[in-house]
């Protein structure tokens, strides 16, 4: 192949290189272009809001997949987790009405390095969802009641490390994610202690991290060119929270009232 | 020739590894975010659903965990004491209000 041949090629690699990059930046824009009718996003935040209060549920982790399937990495089923608690919603008209209030880790708009905590609502969460489908886990009364203390105080807020990285480590402190930060709550809430020290040793005793199964080329590479993942705290295998392993950790400490994934049913 | 195949191999490299990172999105809708556009729609749709905006949201107080003396707003709600009953939920679908800089800066389409 000559010279010309291998400058086409390469053109034809840089062009397929930007255009990967837009579509990622497109999905996020897609975001505000929902996949679902509002009908769609209403019905099935109810859906979810009635099957964590059938088990009277006062606070449960919620999380939903705002990826497309094909992008995620092996063992990874839900891409945003959060805490949702059973609240009095006071509306714009000065009514209430009981609902879950969800409090999420959320990546800052415009700074993908950061993080901000935010309260929401399942519609809001949902809103950028890939697929209609929840994962709800329910910890016993005791580590609920715990859980509940924990963010009325406002002393929850005290565990944001607003350092963000898309598969933060959640073995020390250096970054966080959603995942690690709800991880982080609960943990707080269990040993009712908000010292980070104290709490990632506790993680690093009991806590099985999901291993991320991807080349060690491929993660460096999507780290040089990804704003919102970092290898920098992860000195061996790559390891993050998700929901699955929060709930497997629940489920080994005797510590989990119950477990579902709702799908999306008309 | 030699380095041109490297850097083709590297540029396809990154092509392939790049979008394969995702195990996390910590994403929020944004400016014209989702929520606002359930909103307006809601409303184009003469009521086939309806958002309304919340002010605030207060944890139900359960029972025992805080003083008779507390001044908090969800003390009016105390009564709801731990257990598996299944617990009321409202018919109305609520959403966040605007960002604060939206609140400041103004919001498209509401």
């Amino acid at each position: 192949m000559n010279r010309w041949c291998w400058t086409v090629c390469a053109l034809l690699a840089l062009t397929m290189l930007f255009g990967a990059n837009d579509a990622n930046a497109g999905s996020r824009n897609d975001k505000n272009k929902s996949k679902f009718t509002p009908e769609q996003l209403v019905d099935f935040s109810k859906q979810v809001e009635r099957v964590a209060a059938s088990q009277g549920a006062r606070v449960f982790i919620l999380s939903r997949l705002g990826r497309p399937q094909s992008d995620l990495t092996e063992g990874i089923q839900f891409t945003h987790t959060a805490i949702g608690v059973y609240s009095n919603i006071t509306l714009e008209d000065g009514t209430t009405t009981p609902g879950y209030a969800i409090y999420n880790l959320y990546m800052k708009v415009g700074d993908d390095t950061k993080s901000e905590l935010v309260m929401d609502f399942p519609v809001d969460f949902f809103a950028g969802a890939e697929l209609l489908k929840a994962g709800i886990t329910v910890p016993d009364e005791k580590v609920q009641k715990r859980l509940l203390e924990l963010i009325q105080s406002g002393r929850y807020a005290k565990l944001h490390n607003p350092k963000y990285s898309t598969l933060s480590n959640p073995y020390n402190s250096q970054f966080q994610n959603c995942t690690e930060f709800v991880l982080d709550v609960l943990n707080a809430a269990i040993y009712q202690s908000v010292n980070k020290a104290q709490l990632k040793a506790n993680t690093r005793a009991y806590f099985n991290a999901q291993p991320i199964k991807m080349s060690g080329l491929k993660l460096s590479l999507g780290a040089m060119f990804m704003d919102e993942l970092t290898l920098e705290d992860h000195h061996s295998k790559v390891k993050t929270a998700t929901f699955t392993t929060i709930t497997n950790y629940l489920r080994d400490n005797d510590l989990l009232q119950h477990h579902e994934v709702v799908r999306w049913a008309e | 020739m030699y380095i041109n195949r490297i850097n083709v191999s590297f540029l396809l490299a990154l092509v392939i590894a790049a979008p394969g990172c995702a195990a996390s999105d910590s994403m929020r809708d944004m400016s014209k975010g989702t929520s606002q556009m359930v909103k307006g729609s809601a409303r184009a749709a003469v009521g086939s659903v309806k958002v309304v905006a919340s002010v605030v949201a207060i944890p139900f107080v359960v029972v025992g965990a805080y003083g008779q003396g507390s001044k908090r707003a969800g003390d009016s709600m105390l009564g709801w004491g731990m257990g598996k009953q299944p617990l009321p939920i409202g018919d109305k679908t609520v959403s966040a209000g605007l960002s604060p800089k939206q609140a400041v800066n103004g919001q498209e389409g509401i």
